[in-house]
């Protein structure tokens, strides 16, 4: 039988029909298949442990996690990015109170946790005002990471030196800066990771004890003692390695495991495997200090949050207690250095043995530590001017003026707002 | 057949009734739409919410209309005026030091020898690069403690600097990373505007008895001149609006050390989401550039009437 080209036509146009209803067809099989997307922290840990998870997680429920990773200041833009313009692209987030701004978006979870107990084997205190994040007095935010900014010693050098490394204050510390490096003057008092510019207000935190947010609820700094507090940084900032302006975290712990520098201010979750890892010169020879005062120090509270725009919020609520459950708790922690919210982790015999050097220290520490109550955008202009400070571009009385005229134009969101009263950052 | 005659059939019916100057406008109706749609629409749209008072993170709405106050708040902003000036010394520093090593690279690669020929396209190499890799590449070669760059002069015994770490060197490096970037693109067009040159003139010179720099000085860069300007004014429209390259190496730092105009409204806009400040600065920014450009070109024209004459 000869075919026309009238039967070719009838034969492409049967074909497009066939192709047309199979699609029909399978677009609400398609539909229903389950995902979801989780932005997360670059950081060589968090994104590592999440991409670990995301396949068994995908096993046992066969839905796909796909982990977006990015940056910390990027990772804070995304969230808020995808927010506010409705992209919608993440369902559950990483974050902490820099997302203040979009609080009003994520679903609370405190049927969530209720339903699931998940508050039973946390680390005490971490659910509190000014660790955890609320919304109109409902829980927002669920821990999976917690860490607190800590000072790191090589116990060799100090004792060369003949300090004390029981440093109850930053003047303490910065006195016994002058000591180590009058002893070897090839090793630098300590060193950070100043590359990155948020880090720096970490020793802000540390000495300054006043408030944040003035009588008429803006933000602003008690002068007196934020200029003092930019002094010291400044004289801490001639204590660093030499070129050790911009130094990524990599850096900084590789100058203090390999003996240039005495000390390391840092997270500990960034550096602690790296310092104890087999080979490193200073296994054995380092131990954490109590982060010294009259400050606070930094708490890292890495929270989970889910969008209101989650399509499935039962699979998201699985996803975040997946990662931020008890069960991943040690395989995060020794695998890739998260910091755990599960008092059962420092409950660990033979993990507590091998930890005699950082976690007392770190537990002792985490009752005192808290989260800042700054915006983002309050937050970027205090660490650029401390870094301008610290570099001598300004005056510490300049520079805190500057942080005052600034902040006095900016909202302190209200969920930020209550905290700060109950964490007594509001002048009185 | 009968398609091209009922084709042709309308297109005399369209040339009767709207005439030929009326097709060609018909024609390009779609290209235009797409440019109004595409330009003009989010460029009057910016202007208007330059105007209200809008953060993203408050409201996904425009706010209520607040006059001039976006940008009278722009008076007041430290950070701003301060980027300004630095934008100022960025873009000139780099403008000036990419032409003059432009010129000389384009002036000693004139020819077609293969030397010559390879020379010039390993020159035009870094124009071709990502601007964002071009900033990744040079941050680690700058880093002060482990990069080549640093290496390389502790090995030869010269101090090593803190490049990206030290407030004043921060901003030399972003200068230097800008001018390796876009001295091949005047490279590429000073060497055009060379090869053009009438030969007969530049002999004639020779006969005459000028010497090489007589002939630079008093001929080719004369004739040059407007090609140069042209030069000049992308250059420093380029530089004004650098980003990339400050995103990539520096973020802005060490503190506010290396912010400049597009590195603040991006932060405006796009990190603390104030979007009608973001647009204020950003038409301020525009205008300014505007008039840059028109004083140079009507710089431009005055030199080409010179020499017409």
């Amino acid at each position: 039988m000869k075919t026309t080209w009238f039967d070719v036509h009838r034969v492409s146009l049967g074909l497009s029909v066939a192709m047309l209803a199979i699609g029909a067809a399978a677009a609400p099989a398609i539909a229903q298949d389950k995902s979801l997307t989780f932005s997360v922290m670059a950081s060589g840990t968090y994104d590592k442990a999440a991409e670990a998870l995301a396949a068994d997680f995908q096993a046992k429920t066969g839905a796909k996690v796909t982990v977006a990773a990015f940056p910390w200041a990027i990772l804070r833009q995304n969230n808020i990015t995808d927010v506010v313009t409705g992209t919608n692209q993440y369902q559950v987030m990483s974050g902490g109170f820099y997302l203040a701004d979009i609080y009003q978006h994520f679903v609370p979870l405190d049927d969530y946790i209720k339903k699931d107990n998940m508050t039973n084997g946390l680390v005490q205190g971490l659910m509190d005002p000014g660790r955890s994040e609320y919304f109109n007095g409902k829980q927002i935010g669920f821990p999976y990471g917690t860490d607190v900014y800590g000072v790191m010693v090589n116990d060799d050098l100090l004792k060369q030196a003949g300090v004390d490394a029981n440093f109850k204050t930053w003047d303490d510390f910065l006195a016994a800066c002058s000591t180590i490096e009058s002893k070897d003057a090839g090793v630098a008092c300590f060193s950070h990771p100043t590359g990155s510019p948020e880090q720096i207000s970490a020793f802000f935190t540390g000495d300054y004890d006043g408030t944040y947010i003035d009588k008429n609820g803006h933000y602003a700094l008690n002068v007196d003692k934020a200029v003092a507090t930019g002094k010291l940084i400044a004289e801490l900032w001639k204590h660093l390695p030499k070129q050790g302006n911009a130094m990524s975290f990599d850096e900084a712990n590789a100058a203090f495991r390999d003996g240039k520098a005495a000390m390391l201010v840092t997270w500990p979750s960034f550096a602690n495997a790296f310092l104890d890892a087999d080979g490193s010169p200073i296994k054995g020879h380092w131990h954490q200090v109590s982060f010294p005062g009259p400050g606070f120090p930094q708490l890292s509270q890495w929270q989970l949050f889910m969008v209101d725009s989650a399509p499935d919020k039962d699979l998201a609520w699985d996803w975040m207690k997946t990662f931020a459950g008890p069960q991943a708790a040690k395989a995060n922690y020794e695998k890739f250095g998260i910091g755990s919210p599960w008092q059962a982790l420092y409950d660990d015999a033979d993990l507590k043995a091998k930890h005699q050097h950082d976690w007392p220290a770190k537990l002792a520490d985490l009752p005192r530590a808290q989260n800042l109550v700054l915006t983002g955008e309050a937050l970027d202009f205090l660490n650029n001017t401390l870094q301008d400070i610290a570099n001598g571009r300004t005056s510490p009385e300049d520079g805190v003026a500057a942080i005052n005229a600034a902040w006095a134009n900016f909202t302190v969101p209200q969920t930020l707002a209550d905290v700060a009263v109950k964490v007594g950052a509001v002048e009185k | 057949m009968q398609l091209s005659r009922t084709t042709w059939a309308i297109a005399d019916w369209l040339e009767r009734k709207i005439g030929e100057r009326g097709i060609l406008l018909a024609f390009m109706l779609p290209a235009i739409a797409i440019i109004v749609i595409a330009q003009f629409y989010p460029l009057i749209y910016s202007l208007w919410i330059s105007f209200v008072d809008w953060t993203l993170t408050k409201s996904i709405e425009p706010g209520p209309f607040v006059g001039v106050a976006n940008y009278s708040k722009m008076a007041t902003d430290s950070v701003l005026l301060q980027t300004i000036g630095r934008t100022f010394v960025f873009a000139i520093s780099s403008t000036a030091a990419s032409v003059i090593i432009g010129f000389i690279l384009a002036y000693f690669t004139v020819g077609e020898r293969p030397a010559v020929r390879i020379a010039r396209t390993i020159l035009i190499l870094p124009m071709v690069i990502a601007p964002v890799a071009v900033g990744t590449i040079w941050r680690m070669m700058l880093s002060a403690r482990v990069g080549p760059i640093n290496d390389m002069l502790r090995g030869i015994g010269v101090p090593a600097p803190d490049w990206l770490g030290d407030p004043r060197l921060a901003v030399l490096s972003i200068i230097i990373i800008d001018v390796w970037e876009w001295t091949p693109f005047v490279f590429v067009i000073f060497a055009a505007a060379i090869s053009s040159l009438p030969s007969e003139v530049l002999r004639a010179a020779e006969v005459d008895g000028a010497t090489p720099l007589q002939i630079l000085f008093r001929i080719v860069l004369p004739m040059l001149a407007p090609v140069g300007l042209l030069v000049v004014m992308f250059r420093l429209l380029d530089a004004l609006l650098t980003l990339d390259i400050v995103f990539t190496t520096t973020f802005g730092g060490p503190g506010f050390a290396t912010h400049t105009l597009s590195f603040w409204i991006y932060q405006q806009g796009l990190r603390y989401f104030n979007i009608s400040y973001a647009a204020a600065i950003s038409w301020a920014t525009m205008l300014g550039c505007l008039i840059l450009v028109i004083g140079l070109l009507v710089w431009r024209a005055r030199i080409s009437r010179w020499q017409q004459a």
